[in-house]
């Protein structure tokens, strides 16, 4: 048996890939994270409504996610008080508009800016290119700024904007603010429309069929060209099981799927495993990234996920025909972010300035005591905070990500979602494909 | 110096750097501009915003435009540290991307780890050889806190499993500025809050040479990129204050240029989010502003392309670019000066507070103002004047 080590890059942070190889196939695969923070352990002990300061710093990337969730957890230790809480439609509009341009900016970021050149270089081992030097990367760079800057409008700044409070959000946003944010998201679209998916996003909306979506000249079919080139549609296969515990306008409630029937989910049923991390064992443990299981087996969260329990027709067709490969799950960010374009463009044409952007909550916040869970679906899958609170002060708080769920930490008997679909794989470049098909996030997995 | 012979000054120094060999002999930044449809005059417009950011007159604008056409003499090294890459992040977002961003390319990022192609043993050999390379002449750029190593919770990155203390160590022998981009590299940031976990240090911790602090959580991208625009103007570290940040960015007060200042200074308060005063965009002092206690200009250069920044969106700053901010200027959503610590009288100060009310406030503004003019003396060794 053999052990090769490689360091991942081009991910948020820092990743260790250890293979063990047997008949030089991959017969398993670590994935360490090295990088520990200690978030949850400096939120203890700190006033409640500064884990939305606070919760922000766990990703750069996800920052708004996790503000998000942070709010939702402590609206839900109100509730569990007894009070109430009542959040105008205006408010959650705008909290949706932010976290909707948080996944459109990373879906067209990791789609121009990881998975194109990985490609890329996967063709041409001699590639070393950088990411700026295309012209088409530029007109990304270009979209993903124009996504943040309708965000800024309302949340102030991107990353770490500090815009929501518990019983709604402290922005007041103008109809000059709307036009220009409306403004800029047509930029968007008209990027994603020309360069992303070479058609109009009704038409990409309207479509049943993968050949569909093929057919068309653009960025995401010469994608799918090189993916079927290189047999990334039989590769990267994993469980084929699927979980969304946050709540989206394209389903209702918390769902599971398991290849394509959907069924009924409850966060309840969430555990966090230390196994083989450095908190459970210093010498035999190999990372610091806790591993994320739903009744003690692991799922795939993400857009997939997310697109699979809302049985949208079109991803349903790439799933039919390549299942959970690591092609599926690349179309899946690209189709799921012509949803929330359309979605968000949608919000901002009818959002109602009249009505407040925040309630006050009557309870004294240095009286609140109870606990509370916020879930939420961030760009790369669903995520958990859960708070207990003792007179306004943080007693504890757990963060779940999204990373922790796909890349956790299984054993051979019980391989992670991420682990699975590396097993039998029979080049590392490849393998460093898949894993990047996850959206890997070191920063979030290990706080 | 009188501006006649500074604007002689630089220009000497220009045309020397321009003497120096391109790092790689590819298409020249007007080249690449033109191609992205950039006209010349959009460039002039970008280099007047510039000049007027680092406080030179507007008659250095074609000296800024020269400085920025030489950044391909320039490589530069950014490391990762224990961070959320949210610095990386506000740097991809730089105002004028199609200038910005054209530049940062130019400037020949030697080695990115979110942005290079390369991985593996490859990434770890680009850094050694980067770093052998151009062996005193690159700016090296260190996004995050630094776990010093004391307890086993450790940063480790590469094939070797050196530690992240050994790299940025290493790194910054033989650079030629050192930058700490970020709260958490300038003063270990939100991992360095109590109890720091992991023991992160500030990057100025770790070396003996000057480190200049580029603080903000995150820092605004101008202030990322007009630092590496300074350092080719003037070959030197830029004016420092006593926390070794750049004057031209942190001299100022995130209130002296509040657009709510007026409110202040009227005396008109949002009292609690969602009221009266929230909608019409009172000063937020009392719902935790920490702007009379912060030195940064976000109020000024704002964010994703001078779009916003948090207190246009009707929250207070939280005085992320000052030190241990994490500890000394919580709770975030109430004043500081209601803040509750047992005084000798045992009444805690919010009882004081409560009564004196702004007067309290103009007395920390006198302090804020003994600060600075400390600060004026620290720093004016540093300068290049």
């Amino acid at each position: 048996m053999k052990i090769t080590k490689e360091i991942i890059q081009r991910i948020e942070g820092e990743a260790t890939l250890e293979l063990e190889w047997e008949e030089q196939k991959i017969s398993f695969a670590r994935i360490k994270f090295f990088n520990y923070r200690g978030i949850e352990e400096i939120l203890q002990k700190r006033p409640i409504l500064d884990a939305l300061a606070l919760t922000p710093r766990v990703c750069g990337i996800c920052s708004h996610s996790h503000a998000i969730a942070s709010v939702h957890a402590i609206e839900a230790c109100y509730k569990n008080a007894g009070e109430l809480l009542h959040v105008s439609q205006k408010a959650k509009d705008i909290r949706e508009i932010a976290l909707n341009a948080e996944k459109i900016h990373n879906h067209i970021k990791w789609y121009f800016f990881t998975i194109l050149p990985e490609l890329r270089r996967i063709s041409d081992p001699t590639y070393h290119g950088n990411a700026f030097k295309e012209k088409q990367w530029f007109h990304a760079q270009n979209a993903i700024m124009e996504t943040l800057k309708m965000s800024a409008h309302f949340t102030g700044q991107w990353p770490h904007g500090s815009f929501v409070m518990a019983g709604g959000v402290t922005c007041d946003p103008l109809k000059s603010d709307l036009l220009s944010a409306l403004g800029c998201l047509d930029a968007v679209i008209a990027f994603c429309e020309e360069h992303f998916y070479g058609m109009r996003l009704e038409e990409l909306l309207g479509f049943d069929s993968a050949l569909q979506v093929m057919s068309a000249p653009s960025a995401l079919s010469h994608g799918i060209d090189e993916m079927l080139k290189h047999g990334f549609d039989r590769l990267g296969r994993s469980f084929d099981r699927f979980l969304a515990l946050g709540e989206s306008y394209m389903y209702e409630g918390s769902l599971k799927a398991s290849k394509t029937t959907v069924l009924s989910a409850d966060v309840k049923y969430v555990h966090e495993s230390l196994e083989h991390t450095f908190f459970e064992d210093k010498h035999k443990g190999y990372t610091y990234s806790k591993s994320a299981m739903y009744k003690k087996s692991y799922w795939e969260v993400g857009p997939m996920a997310r697109l699979m329990v809302a049985k949208e027709p079109l991803m349903r067709d790439f799933h039919r025909r390549f299942k959970d490969a690591a092609l599926t799950r690349v179309v899946a960010r690209a189709v799921e972010c012509a949803h929330l374009l359309w979605r968000t463009k949608d919000l901002l044409e009818h959002l109602t300035l009249k009505e407040p952007s925040f309630i006050p909550p009557k309870k004294e916040i240095h009286t609140l005591s109870g606990e509370g869970m916020g879930v939420v679906e961030a760009p790369r899958g669903s995520l958990i905070h859960h708070v207990k609170v003792h007179q306004g002060m943080i007693q504890s708080y757990d963060i779940i990500t999204p990373t922790v769920w796909n890349l956790g930490n299984g054993d051979t008997e019980n391989p992670s979602t991420a682990q699975k679909a590396l097993i039998g794989l029979h080049s590392f470049t490849k393998a460093d494909f898949i894993l990047k098909s996850f959206d890997v996030c070191s920063v979030c997995t290990t706080q | 110096m009188e501006h006649a012979k500074l604007y002689e000054r630089l220009a000497d120094r220009l045309s020397n750097l321009e003497k120096f060999p391109r790092i790689k002999e590819e298409k020249s930044i007007a080249a690449l501009m033109e191609e992205h449809g950039i006209s010349r005059r959009d460039f002039m417009k970008w280099a007047a915003g510039v000049t007027a950011m680092l406080s030179l007159p507007s008659t250095f604008t074609p000296l800024m435009a020269q400085a920025a056409e030489l950044t391909d003499r320039l490589p530069v090294i950014w490391l990762h540290m224990a961070e959320c890459t949210g610095c990386s992040e506000s740097l991809l977002r730089t105002d004028a991307p199609t200038i910005d961003s054209l530049i940062f390319d130019h400037i020949s990022l030697e080695y990115h780890e979110t942005l290079m192609v390369a991985c593996g043993w490859q990434a770890e050999h680009n850094l050694e050889s980067a770093i052998e390379k151009y062996k005193g002449k690159y700016i090296l750029m260190v996004e995050g806190g630094i776990p010093a190593g004391s307890s086993e919770f450790f940063l480790t990155v590469g094939p070797h499993g050196q530690t992240g203390q050994a790299s940025a160590k290493k790194a910054s022998e033989s650079a030629a500025a050192i930058f700490a981009i970020g709260s958490c590299s300038s003063f270990g940031g939100i991992q360095a809050a109590h109890p720091n976990p992991t023991n992160a240090q500030p990057l100025s911790k770790i070396t003996n040479k000057p480190v200049i602090n580029v603080p903000g959580c995150p820092p605004s991208e101008k202030n990322i990129v007009g630092n590496v625009l300074h350092y080719i103007l003037f070959g030197t570290l830029p004016a420092l204050d006593a926390y070794n940040r750049p004057k031209w960015a942190y001299g100022l007060r995130i209130h002296d240029l509040c657009e709510r200042r007026g409110h202040f200074d009227a005396g008109e308060f949002v009292q609690e989010f969602g009221d009266a005063g929230a909608k019409k965009g009172f000063c937020l002092y009392k719902v935790g502003c920490k702007g009379p206690y912060t030195f940064n200009n976000c109020s000024r250069e704002r964010f994703n392309q001078h779009t916003s920044w948090p207190v246009q969106a009707g929250h207070g700053c939280i005085g992320c670019s000052e030190p241990g901010f994490w500890d000394n200027m919580g709770p975030f959503e109430e004043p500081l000066g209601d803040k509750l610590y047992h005084t000798v009288y045992g009444d805690g100060a919010d009882k004081t507070a409560d009564k004196v009310g702004v007067a309290l406030l103009t007395a920390t503004a006198v302090g804020i103002a003994a600060h600075a003019a400390i600060a004026a003396v620290k720093g004016s060794g540093k300068t290049e004047e």
